[in-house]
């Protein structure tokens, strides 16, 4: 959980430009809302891991838990995307 | 090199204690963690829900998301990260014995909690008076359901922060305060992470 000040800052900036590229997707029209989804359910999958790993410092978790909150993001976003695919447009 | 000094050297190398390996810990108290898993759970279940929901109904869900103020709710992604990312310092700056920093981080995360807290109301109110309640349609239901049980959380994760802050301010002593802190630290990145999910189900993926 004790991370250096520049990890934590990159950690920062990444969720950020993560963030904004998920608003500018979503509010563009042109790839489609199948792709559009998959992509910011895969942001925020990859959002869920950055705070694990960085802020919350995954890495130094019994591998259990490691397991545990891996498996919990996969899981989500998994469903999310599955469902809006197989919903009919 | 003579023989003897040579194997010296090497028994000498062999049996130098090596430094402790990192054991896999929890940070705070393991027992927490089975809340947070807990509540980290309640929330897949709501996201599996939801979309199970929408795929029966998904133009009628879609054409309701698209009511929403999405630039609230984006600026409060970007709010919530933030805090995230000071609460982390908060918790460095403590582990380095600083604990002044680390009160004025905690200070920063706090108040960014409020700021969430206050455009999350605003959007309520807005909604509301668009005519759209959580009685209105299972949309509107589901998200006032989802995003009001996270911003309790969020509400609990202030109330905590504000304690852990007037204990530390009491004690500034990071090893008697630093379950508490890690505690606490740990809620409030799980408030985010929940949010990481909450926002482009309700709010981006159609």
């Amino acid at each position: 959980m004790n991370q250096t000040k520049q990890a934590l800052a990159n950690a920062w900036i990444g969720l950020v430009v993560l963030s904004i590229l998920s608003f500018a997707i979503a509010a563009s029209s042109g790839i489609g809302p199948a792709i559009e989804t998959l992509i910011v359910i895969a942001f925020a999958a990859m959002k869920g891991r950055i705070i694990l790993v960085w802020f919350m410092g995954a890495r130094s978790f019994p591998q259990a838990w490691r397991v545990f909150f891996a498996m919990w993001l996969l899981v989500n976003a998994v469903v999310i995307v599955g469902f809006h695919l197989v919903s009919p447009a | 090199m003579d023989a003897p000094i040579r194997q010296a050297v090497e028994s000498a190398d062999t049996n130098a204690p090596r430094p402790p390996a990192a054991v896999p810990a929890l940070p705070g108290d393991a027992g927490f963690w089975t809340f947070i898993a807990a509540d980290a759970i309640l929330f897949a279940l709501l996201f599996f829900q939801f979309s199970l929901d929408r795929s029966h109904h998904a133009q009628v869900f879609d054409a309701e998301r698209g009511e929403l103020v999405i630039a609230l709710g984006a600026v409060n992604t970007l709010v919530l990260v933030t805090s995230s990312w000071l609460m982390a310092r908060g918790v460095r700056s403590a582990s380095l014995g600083d604990i002044d920093s680390t009160l004025r981080w905690i200070t920063g995360t706090v108040s960014l909690g409020g700021v969430f807290a206050v455009l999350k109301i605003t959007e309520y109110v807005l909604e509301i008076r668009f005519g759209h309640a959580p009685s209105t349609s299972t949309f509107f239901m589901y998200y006032f359901m989802i995003t009001g049980i996270h911003l309790v959380h969020l509400l609990a994760g202030v109330i905590a922060l504000s304690a852990i802050s007037l204990r530390l301010r009491s004690a500034p002593n990071y090893g008697r305060n630093r379950v508490f802190l890690e505690c606490g630290a740990s809620y409030w990145h799980l408030v985010d992470l929940l949010w990481m999910f909450i926002f482009p189900l309700l709010y981006l993926a159609r």
